[in-house]
């Protein structure tokens, strides 16, 4: 057994060194063929240089001690006190070693489940592509009060976006062991996390961005943003604003995107048609979309293209959600211009109302069916269908991981198949009903819906498609060298799917409409499925039930216990 | 192997003919039974093991040193290791038997312990895997608290002594973080990786780390073997 005992440890000192063999050679690669070289001649980025030269100390003297301890164990005469102490202390120093190397390797090669059901501890694909594709350098700086659960929460989502990118560096201070760090960045409230990015001004109180504070705030390359608390640890649930859940992930990949992106997108949405309202909080509004769609860092307006006259030009995408009254034909015709123009545009449009815009689609060979969508292939009720979804950037994210989407009350999308040479139009089926789906003409009240030859169109319909097309740049307008535009945009036949109603309910929802709005805007490292929420699940509770718990918990088990112990002994002393 | 397990069947029968095995089950599912009812099973109802295994580790983490603190002391105290000395079975077998035999005592804990599980998939739908990550995350976690206490208790010769010893071993490393979090740096980063209440943290979330597992096991079994050296520095 002794034997066995020693072969472990000779295992382990065979793996620590062979581990440490693996980290120089990690580090001196890093060292001669990628910027850790600049880095230190720039006088920054220490703190792995330091790692290089402990490795290579420590490497040397696991050798050592390997050597003479181990390979020639039975050679060495030294007194059996000093040798037992040796000993011990060679072991302490192998695991520890051990487990301070195991913990680097699996910073490099993760050996990790996720076992909860949402994967609420991994980060999601959107977070992930992004912090890979990092093109300049951000650094994060939590300023938190370390015993606080918060502070465990923004380490550990700091700590795992970390992993995907050598240009995201995150430091954790506590506030009350460094305050005067805490004072130097004006921080009002603890467990706050400043993102930077580029050239730190000499003077680090320049203040969060957009802030007017310090003249070196103006430094064109340093960009700061400051998550707060409140965005970290907030209520999704707008009916029960008391369930306080951390979001942090968003609000850091925001933070992120604020710093990289050179521009922030303005969004429009269009008014004065009875559309859905983004200042509507109730079960039909949009407020929800609106709050997402800002931590994706889009700027939201509204506009009234009647009295605008055109679509505004710094809009980079129009959103128009679900009209009640129709465009005028004037609207339209602005509409279209825009569009022809390498517009963006996202039409959500209601079933059996016209909308004013059929000709404006019909120019890209759009035909929108008469009659509401039924599917058996539904959310309970045939009038709630869930499509099943085709190729295209936007979708594939959602049909790789089953993410089921729903879309109340919609209409279908044909293909007007008219011949549009010389002009490039790619059309793209997004979102189909089943072979069972079709679109009725009429629904009575009461009356179980049936298919209707000659009056109801039959499925597969389309609910849902992408158009782009090529537009080049008029050469007598504009200088030669300009870049020809692409005109994209994205009809649904439904527009309750992006209501707060729908958007809370249904999670695909939500991925699908900010998918569309990515890859329009060609935010393509931001298309995926968004990050989870940890739902906390509850025990169905009866009065009968809290009795039997109480009981077998608080009484039963500990009284059996009590019971044998006293069994036992008044057996032994019966003897 | 045979010696191993005829120790730890005699350690065993130890704990449960002396009051103590009855103590320590009766404070722990006391504590955990009332706690774990009141506050988690009967006001916030949740269906998640999390919270009371949070509350069975804090328990436990208490009661680990009297549980093992009786296992070497004792013998010298009363002169019986020199038997075990001169018996056939090695000083290795010796540790490990007496290892053996608190962890299945431990065992034991565990298995009563179900009684939470049980009720929390009767009565919800519990997140299953995450469930069963946090068990195994106190079992790793238990079997490094009893190394622990085994190496205290060969270090002293009463009981008392090596109790304290092993409380401060134990607290010690739970508190490890909270000593990094006060030395900046990589030097605090190392501290933090030595922590026992870190490495519990995600089992505890549902979330299995190769790094974590090899952690608990890596200090079990580094306890045992200085258990083992200790003995034999003292046999001559």
């Amino acid at each position: 057994m002794t034997d066995l005992l020693y072969l472990i440890l000779r295992i382990l000192a065979a793996a620590a060194l062979i581990g440490l063999f693996f980290l120089w050679v990690r580090m001196s690669l890093d060292w001669f063929c990628r910027k850790e070289k600049d880095y230190l001649l720039e006088g920054i980025y220490s703190n792995r240089y330091l790692w290089l030269v402990i490795a290579v100390i420590l490497g040397i003297a696991t050798s050592f001690i390997y050597y003479f301890l181990v390979v020639r164990k039975k050679k060495i005469t030294i007194s059996r006190n000093l040798e037992y102490g040796v000993y011990s202390v060679v072991t302490v120093y192998f695991v520890l070693i051990g487990v301070w190397f195991a913990g680097k390797a699996l910073d490099y090669y993760p050996m990790r489940a996720d076992l909860t059901e949402n994967k609420v501890y991994s980060l999601s694909g959107q977070t992930k592509n992004v912090i890979k594709e990092l093109k300049t350098d951000v650094k994060a700086t939590a300023f938190v009060r370390k015993l606080g659960s918060e502070a465990k929460y923004i380490e550990y989502m700091l700590t795992e976006m970390g992993r995907y990118s050598k240009r995201f560096k995150f430091e954790i201070i506590d506030i009350d062991i460094d305050p005067a760090k805490w004072q130097k960045y004006m921080i009002g409230e603890a467990n706050t996390v400043v993102f930077e990015a580029g050239e730190t001004p000499s003077d680090a109180s320049a203040g969060p961005q957009n802030e007017n504070i310090g003249p070196a705030a103006r430094s064109a390359a340093y960009k700061r943003k400051d998550v707060k608390q409140q965005d970290i640890f907030q209520s999704d649930d707008p009916y029960n604003p008391q369930k306080i859940e951390p979001k942090g992930e968003q609000a850091f990949i925001n933070a992120v995107y604020s710093l990289t992106e050179d521009k922030q997108r303005i969004v429009y949405f269009s008014e004065g048609h009875r559309e859905l309202s983004i200042g509507q909080g109730d079960r039909n509004g949009l407020t929800e979309l609106a709050k997402y769609l800002k931590t994706e860092n889009y700027y939201i307006k509204t506009v009234k293209i009647a009295t605008e006259g055109m679509v505004p030009e710094d809009c980079d995408l129009l959103i128009v959600a679900g009209p009640l009254n129709p465009f005028f034909d004037k609207e339209a015709e602005a509409v279209k211009n825009y569009l022809k123009n390498g517009g963006k545009a996202f039409f959500m449009l209601n079933p059996d109302l016209p909308c004013g815009l059929e000709k404006t689609l019909e120019y890209w060979n759009i035909k929108l069916e008469k009659g509401v969508v039924l599917d058996k292939r539904a959310f309970f009720q045939p009038i709630l269908p869930i499509p099943s979804y085709k190729i295209h950037p936007i979708t594939s994210p959602l049909d790789k991981d089953q993410v089921p989407l729903i879309l109340p009350y919609s209409r279908g999308i044909s293909d007007l198949k008219a011949k549009l040479d010389p002009r490039v139009v790619s059309r793209d089926d997004l979102l189909m009903t089943s072979e069972s789906g079709w679109a009725a003409a009429e629904i009575k009240n009461g009356e179980k819906p049936v298919f209707k030859e000659g009056r109801d169109v039959k499925g597969p319909l389309a609910l849902a498609v992408a158009v782009s097309e090529f537009v080049k740049a008029d050469p007598k307008k504009t200088p030669a060298s300009a870049e020809s535009k692409e005109t994209q945009f994205v009809v649904v036949g439904s527009s309750f799917f992006i209501s707060n109603q729908w958007l809370t309910r249904s999670k695909g929802n939500l991925d699908f409409f900010i998918n569309a709005a990515n890859w329009m805007l060609k935010q393509e490292n931001k298309i995926s499925i968004r990050p989870a929420a940890d739902d906390m699940k509850r025990l169905e509770i009866t009065p009968t039930r809290t009795n039997i718990m109480f009981l077998v918990v608080v009484v039963l088990v500990p009284l059996a216990i009590v019971g044998s112990g006293i069994f036992v002994w008044f057996k032994r002393r019966s003897k | 192997m045979n010696s191993i397990w005829s120790i730890a069947k005699r350690e065993l029968r130890n704990y449960f003919v002396s009051p103590i095995a009855y103590i320590i089950l009766t404070v722990f599912f006391v504590i955990c039974g009332l706690f774990g009812y009141i506050e988690y099973m009967a006001k916030f109802q949740y269906a998640q093991l999390v919270p009371i295994m949070g509350l069975m580790t804090n328990i436990f983490m208490f009661l680990s040193p009297m549980l093992t603190m009786r296992l070497l002391s004792e013998e010298k105290k009363q002169g019986t290791l020199e038997l075990l000395y001169t018996s056939p079975l090695t000083i290795t077998g010796i540790v490990l038997g007496k290892y053996l035999g608190a962890l299945l005592f431990f065992g034991l804990l565990f298995l009563i312990s179900l009684e939470f599980p049980i009720f929390l998939m009767l009565y919800g739908k519990p997140d299953v895997p995450v469930m069963l990550a946090s068990m195994l995350g106190f079992i790793l976690f238990g079997g490094t608290l009893i190394a622990m206490g085994l190496f205290s208790s060969s270090l002293a010769e009463t009981q008392i002594v090596s109790a304290v010893i092993g409380f401060a071993l134990v607290l010690i490393f739970w508190v490890m973080e909270f000593f990094s979090s006060a030395v900046s740096g990589s030097v605090g980063n190392w501290l933090a990786t030595l922590s026992l209440s870190k490495h519990l943290e995600s089992f505890n979330k549902g979330v299995l780390d190769g790094g974590d597992i090899f952690f608990f096991l890596a200090m079990s079994f580094m306890f045992i073997f200085l258990a083992i050296r200790r003995l034999e520095w003292k046999r001559w």
